[in-house]
């Protein structure tokens, strides 16, 4: 009997384990769900899954960890040093004139620097797909779709009041008053953003071991799998200051994940999680900084460069109470996501030079902590051919740096068909 | 929360210990041993700033007899001093001494005279004394006997020759017959060999002087016991000799105080040049007014032609002068009060280089000798007469004049104010016409506050040298003739002192502008006694009186310099501060309406971040009086105009960021940046309502004269869309009027309005008749090159000559514009312009920046800028755009084979101005130089 009730829990628990890295993405502009449990090791086992996931934010945190506004998360914009470097300027261009004039005044604390202010908004379907072959091997298609929105897009003067130059320069106000026209004439704009696009489409290919004789434990699972992200999404725009690239920013992704669970007096599963993703270098055509002061999504200057994208890591961990109520399962887990350092390998060294390019805080790691929640529902019956379930949850990124905090909320549906009992 | 208090509180008294306060006052020097009364040993290394000195023999404890002050960049420290050990100067007295530049590689030797062994010999060492000579014999007369002791009357050297004025054998009196130089050949560089005893040559065969060279009678004589001067220029390649000379007292009999020679540098080679064309050139027309020689005539029989200094001036703008310290009188006159430019022959590549050329202003040359009565200048012309007025000093005056650059600096060791004297450092600096000739002088004006002298007083000093590199003065001072003193950059804390008083109002917020009412304020003339300097802050304007002229100070009226430094800034009749309105913001900008002298027409003005404001009688809104007779009014701080209930008041008609104030004859102008509802960019040129009284009628009477990127017929500016700063230039002749010039990002344009009224006819933009410099052919074509800033010389309200800084780019030309130029533009008499008789031109090679035409010069992002002619100060952000603003130097000419500096732009590293912003430099009346920064003024 007790075999027999672990068995058919073990069979509906693995039928409600969702695919690895449906949701799992990790931007920094959003909370990712926790979604990496391991896969059900049944031959030819079929999945599909449809995740939404949605959320808005007007906040975020910058360098020092510390909550400010969704577009300082960089810090202020040194508009005062915006010039700097910039070549084939024109004085007889009454916007060129006013850069030249604006940069060649003396630092006076916060002087023309200005915090820029928005609202972001994410939307995410991801479709998912997985087959189980035998022994435990088995591929999955993830197939993104994003739609990102930045918009409210404001900025607040910060520049001081006392000492010169200050927030009365004539200088500096001339530049405000001709601010979208410098960024036009240097072909990038300040306004918000909407684009949705598919995002890098990724293969996977992966083996998942199950194991429910273990004693003291009602099952021990483990997946491992590797695969490729196809950079499939569009690249950061670089006419517009704010643009967010719909996936890695046209890099090929090698992603590697681990998840293991084990479960406890049959309604209880601890599960964990270590994955990484690893890009190849990739040429872009990028803004990029041409002085060391310059700070901010607003760059004047665009060339080519080798873009080495920095490392994702992601580690997690969850607790589950199983089928407590039926199908109804209770999940909270936790995840640290990190991305190390991008860095530019500038072609152009005649404006550009690789230490200035990479002393940009854009391209410094960033960090997030997410705490997750979700409820879900599943259907399965044993024995029975189709599976579906369905799940709500929430993310909620409670640390972190360089990331926007958006919160996340969503769903997901999917079908599990065991076509070979 | 008490431990974290205490921390801070450690942290503050920490940070408030290590703040450095360095005193303005002159660093001073004890030298181990005194020079001997007089000697002439100072010597400065131009190329390292090093300071060398031949004091007098001492005892065992100090036997190295010449002193070596290095180059003083520790400000608040004593000047270091080390003796220069070597073979020679060994406990002996130097009397003379001359530097002696190495050919090749620049470095300094000294060559010098003993004063009480081996003084009829010459001897020549490394700076460092490691190589030295002594020559190997007595030196000859033109006899070839043995000069007698002490018989080496005057030194100059150059790279591979040593020159010698020699006395006769049996005396010390250089005028007694059988004078001459001895050349004594360095003929072996590396060991500084100096063999043998050169006979001297015969320059002067009677006491005739030049008469028989150039076939006048031979009656002139020498003064007694009055030493030569020897001046050698490496330029010309000339060496020039002056002495005191009176001439004979029949008519047609003439005396000449300075002789041209050249050399081979082979020992004992000297020529006697032939000095003019003609001796015409000597005919006696008016002999009150001839300058370097004298011309008998009846009466007053016989005249003297005096040469106390001599030096050359290779101006800017490429052409040579020869500055001398005398001219010519009646017999028995001391002309140590008068120094006078003469034009010297240049690029012929004959004999007639160095001599004496035919004064043509209407030529772009000089290269034709002197040969008519009137073609060497008289000492009423205002091209010859430097510094405008004579000096205020005469007999028993030891004067010394250094020529650099642009600049000509005279001292004087007078005491006390009696009888007009007035001791000190003063300067005076040329005004050129469009062919790069001088057409006027600045005024005399103080070169180093009176403190380099023995007190607060008086400024005299025995010997001195500016160094154009660090912009610093040296001065020997006192009679003891052991003390050395340098102008230091510093601030000062005494309630009394300027900069104490001056910062006690505006330390928090800073000094952000300043603003000069010196002798050269236009309409202050003789009428006001007291010499201002205004100081602006954070809605917060200081006055001070710098200087005030007493009829015992000025007895002549005649208010040619700054006379009497006050000394207490404690007194409510030197110091005022006021306020401005609150909200009024930072002063970026002071000046006054000097325009006018009408009643009540006299209005401090202050511009702000936020608009303009006016000083007037809160009550009826009038100014002061400038007018004749009342114009004590501005005399005491407390007293006259300033004891009314006078506030600043809106100039509401102006609005906008004022970047400049400046005001002449012609006008005054206001420049306001601003921008428009529409978000365009107004940057606003005004010209303030003519002899208004009050603030309302200033406010109603304003005129707009440019605006940036506005069309009006001939006068078009729509290509100008910024206008960044803007000057006056006057009228190169009498009944010219005065144009104004501004600094676009197009480009220079230039006013055009009528020839006799100026910009003042102006009533509009449309009649202002902008046009952009450069239409000229030959010209500079400024249009399309964007010039951030101009600025004209300090210390003349006579302004044809102005520095222009425009954009430059990098090597590369990626036109990134870090960089910055420096043109010198110069008012032009230009007889084709159908309206408007002055433009604006620059020479086809600016000779402003560098000796070198293949350097690539470029400076720093200047904001702003003040020179005397040589000493080139500059406030700027680098082109590294760290944002730090710095405090530059630009010596003149810089170059290997002149400051030998790699860099020409030097940053001036004085603790003083570390770590502060800095807003304005400019040179006040009592002669400190002051920059204004985040800490309030530091004082150089």
């Amino acid at each position: 009997m007790k075999k027999t009730f672990v068995s058919h829990a073990f069979f509906v628990l693995a039928l409600l384990m969702v695919p690895a890295s449906a949701l799992g993405y990790r931007f920094h502009y959003r909370a990712a769900d926790y979604h990496s449990e391991p896969r059900f090791d049944r031959n030819c086992l079929s999945s599909v899954d449809v995740s939404v996931m949605g959320g808005s934010t007007k906040n975020g945190r910058n360098g020092d960890k510390n909550k400010t506004d969704l577009l300082n998360i960089y810090g202020a914009h040194n508009m005062h040093r915006l010039g700097e470097g910039i070549q084939n300027l024109d004085p007889l261009n009454i916007d060129d004139a006013i850069l030249i004039n604006l940069m060649a005044q003396p630092n006076n604390g916060n002087f023309g620097k200005v915090q820029f202010s928005g609202k972001f908004k994410y939307l995410g379907v991801d479709v998912t797909l997985t087959q189980n072959f035998c022994n435990g091997f088995f591929a999955q298609v993830v197939l993104p779709v994003h739609r990102l929105e930045v918009s409210n897009v404001a900025f607040t003067d910060i520049s001081p009041s006392t000492g010169l130059p200050n927030i009365n320069s004539a200088e500096w106000t001339q530049f405000l008053a001709r601010f979208d026209n410098i960024l036009t004439r240097h072909g990038v704009s300040k306004a918000g953003t909407k684009e949705t696009n598919i995002g890098d489409i990724v293969v996977y290919g992966g083996w998942t071991y199950n194991n429910d004789t273990i004693d003291y434990l009602d099952f021990l699972d483990v997946t491992i799998k590797s695969g490729l992200s196809i950079p499939t999404a569009r690249e950061r725009k670089s006419t517009h200051a704010f643009s967010i690239p719909g996936g890695y920013n046209g890099h090929v992704g090698i992603p590697l994940s681990f998840d293991m669970a084990l479960g406890l007096y049959d309604w209880f599963t601890f599960g964990a999680h270590v994955g990484g993703q690893f890009f190849l270098k990739h040429d872009v055509h990028a803004r990029m900084k041409t002085h060391a002061d310059q700070n901010g999504f607003i760059k004047l200057a665009s060339g080519k460069a080798r873009e080495d994208l920095g490392n994702l890591w992601d580690i997690g961990t969850y607790v589950k109470a199983d089928h407590i109520f039926g199908g109804f399962s209770l999940m909270v887990g936790y995840n640290y996501t990190a991305q190390e350092d991008t860095t530019l390998a500038v072609e152009d060294t005649d404006v550009f030079t690789d230490l200035i390019v990479n002393s940009d805080e854009m391209l410094k790691k960033w960090r997030m902590h997410t705490v997750s929640v979700a409820a879900e529902y599943d259907f399965a019956q044993e024995g029975q051919c189709w599976n579906p379930k369905l799940g709500i949850f929430y993310n909620h990124p409670v640390a972190g740096k360089r990331i926007f905090n958006t919160n996340t909320i969503g769903g997901n549906a999917g079908l599990n068909i065991t076509w070979k009992f | 929360m008490k431990t974290f208090r205490t921390f801070k509180l450690g942290l503050l008294l920490s940070s408030f210990l290590a703040m450095p306060f360095i005193q303005s006052a002159p660093d001073s020097v004890t030298l181990d041993t005194a020079i001997t009364t007089g000697t002439n040993t100072m010597v400065l290394d131009r190329t390292t700033g090093d300071l060398y000195i031949g004091t007098a023999a001492a005892g065992a404890a100090d036997l190295d007899n010449i002193t070596k002050i290095s180059a003083h960049t520790n400000d608040g420290t004593t000047p270091t001093q080390t003796g220069v050990a070597s073979g020679l100067a060994t406990n002996v007295s130097i009397r003379l001494m001359a530097p002696s530049y190495h050919p090749t590689t620049n470095a300094i030797r000294l060559a010098f005279v003993e004063d009480t062994t081996n003084t009829t010999r010459v001897c020549i060492q490394s700076a460092d004394g490691t190589v030295d000579e002594r020559t190997n014999a007595t030196l000859k007369d033109i006899a070839g006997a043995d000069i007698a002791a002490n018989g080496i009357r005057a030194l100059a050297a150059n790279g591979s020759a040593i020159f010698a004025a020699t006395a006769v054998t049996t005396s010390t009196n250089w005028a007694t017959a059988g004078r001459g130089i001895n050349v004594i050949a360095i003929t072996d560089q590396t060991t500084l060999t100096i063999p043998g005893a050169s006979n001297s040559v015969a320059i002067i065969a009677t006491t005739a002087t030049l008469g028989t060279s150039h076939g006048k009678t031979a009656t002139a004589v020498l003064t007694a016991n009055q030493d030569p001067v020897l001046h050698w220029d490496e330029t010309l390649s000339r060496l020039y000799i002056g002495g005191q000379v009176t001439s004979g007292g029949t008519a047609g009999d003439i005396a000449i105080s300075t002789l041209v020679a050249k050399t081979t540098n082979a020992a004992g080679n000297l020529t006697v040049l032939a000095t003019v064309a003609n001796t015409a050139a000597f005919d006696a027309g008016d002999v009150a007014t001839r300058i370097v020689f004298a011309a008998a005539s009846v009466v007053p029989a016989a005249r003297v032609a005096k040469a106390y200094n001599l030096g050359v001036m290779h101006t800017s703008t490429g052409h040579a002068y020869l500055i001398i310290n005398g001219g010519s009188g009646a017999a028995g006159a001391d002309l140590r009060d008068q120094v006078y430019a003469l034009p010297l022959v240049k690029g012929l590549g004959t004999d007639a280089d160095g001599t004496f050329a035919k004064s043509e202003l209407n030529t772009p040359t000089f290269n034709i000798q002197a040969s008519g009565a009137t073609d060497i200048p008289l000492n009423t012309d205002a091209h010859a007469i430097v510094g405008t007025v004579k000096l205020p000093f005469t007999a028993d005056t030891l004067t010394r004049m250094q020529v650099i650059g642009d600049t000509v600096y005279v001292s004087s060791s007078v005491l006390g104010h009696a009888n007009g004297d007035e001791a000190g450092i003063f300067y005076s600096t040329p005004e050129f016409n469009e062919n790069g000739k001088i057409i006027r002088w600045s005024r005399w004006a103080k070169a180093a506050p009176n403190a380099i002298g023995t007190g607060t007083a008086d400024g005299d000093v025995h010997d001195f040298k500016v160094d154009p590199r660090s912009g610093k003065v040296w001065a020997i001072v006192g009679d003891a003739l052991s003390t050395v003193k340098v102008t230091t950059w510093g601030d000062q804390t005494g309630a009394t002192e300027l900069a104490g008083a001056v910062n006690a109002q505006l330390a928090t917020d800073g000094c952000t502008a300043m603003a000069v009412f010196d002798r050269t304020t236009v309409n202050w003339g003789a009428q006001v006694i007291s010499r201002m300097a205004v100081f602006g802050g954070k809605e917060k304007v200081v006055f001070t009186v710098q200087t005030r002229t007493s009829a015992e100070d000025d007895p002549a009226g005649t208010y040619s310099i700054d006379e009497t430094a006050i000394t207490d800034y404690s007194a409510a009749i030197n110091f005022l501060a006021t306020t401005l309105p609150s909200g009024a913001g930072y002063v970026t900008a002071l000046g006054g309406t000097l325009h006018t002298t009408t009643a009540k027409a006299f209005f401090f003005l202050a511009g702000t971040t936020e608009g303009l404001y006016a000083y007037a009688n809160t009550a009826d809104g009038e100014g002061a009086e400038l007018n004749s007779g009342v114009a004590e009014l501005l005399t005491n701080l407390n007293g006259g105009f300033f004891a009314n209930a006078n506030t600043w008041q809106a100039i509401t008609s102006i609005t906008g960021h004022i970047k400049k104030i400046k005001s002449s004859d012609a006008g005054t102008f206001i420049l306001a940046r601003d921008i428009g509802t529409d978000s365009t960019i107004v940057d606003t040129l005004y010209m303030l309502a003519t002899n208004a009284t009050t603030v309302g009628t200033l406010i109603t009477g304003t005129v707009v004269v440019a605006q940036s990127g506005v069309s009006a017929t001939s006068s078009d500016l729509t290509l100008a869309t910024q206008i960044l700063d803007f000057e006056i230039i006057n009228g190169l002749t009498a009944g010219t009027g005065s144009q104004v010039i501004l600094a676009t990002n197009n480009g220079l344009y230039q006013s055009k309005t009528d020839n006799v009224l100026g910009i003042a006819g102006a009533t509009s933009q449309a009649t202002a008749l902008w046009t952009p410099i450069g239409e000229k052919v030959g010209n500079k074509d400024t249009r399309g090159q964007m010039f951030t800033g101009i600025f004209s010389k300090g210390k003349t309200n006579l302004t044809t000559t102005l520095q222009a800084v425009s954009l430059k780019d990098n090597s590369s030309n990626t036109r990134t514009y870090n960089f910055r130029d420096l043109d010198q533009f110069i008012c032009s008499d230009d007889d084709n312009g159908a309206t408007g008789n002055n433009v604006v031109t620059s020479l086809p090679f600016s000779h402003y920046l560098s000796d070198s035409t293949t350097t690539f010069l470029r400076a720093k992002r200047i904001l702003d800028y003040w020179t005397d002619g040589v000493r080139r100060f500059m406030i700027a952000t680098p082109e590294d755009s760290t944002g730090t603003t710095g405090l530059y130097i630009w010596p003149y000419r810089v170059g290997a084979a002149n400051w030998n500096i790699t860099d020409p732009v030097e940053k001036v590293s004085a603790s003083a101005l570390a770590n502060k912003t800095l807003y304005c430099i400019n040179q006040l009346p009592d002669g400190h130089i002051a920059v204004g920064t985040s800490t309030g003024i530091v004082l150089l």
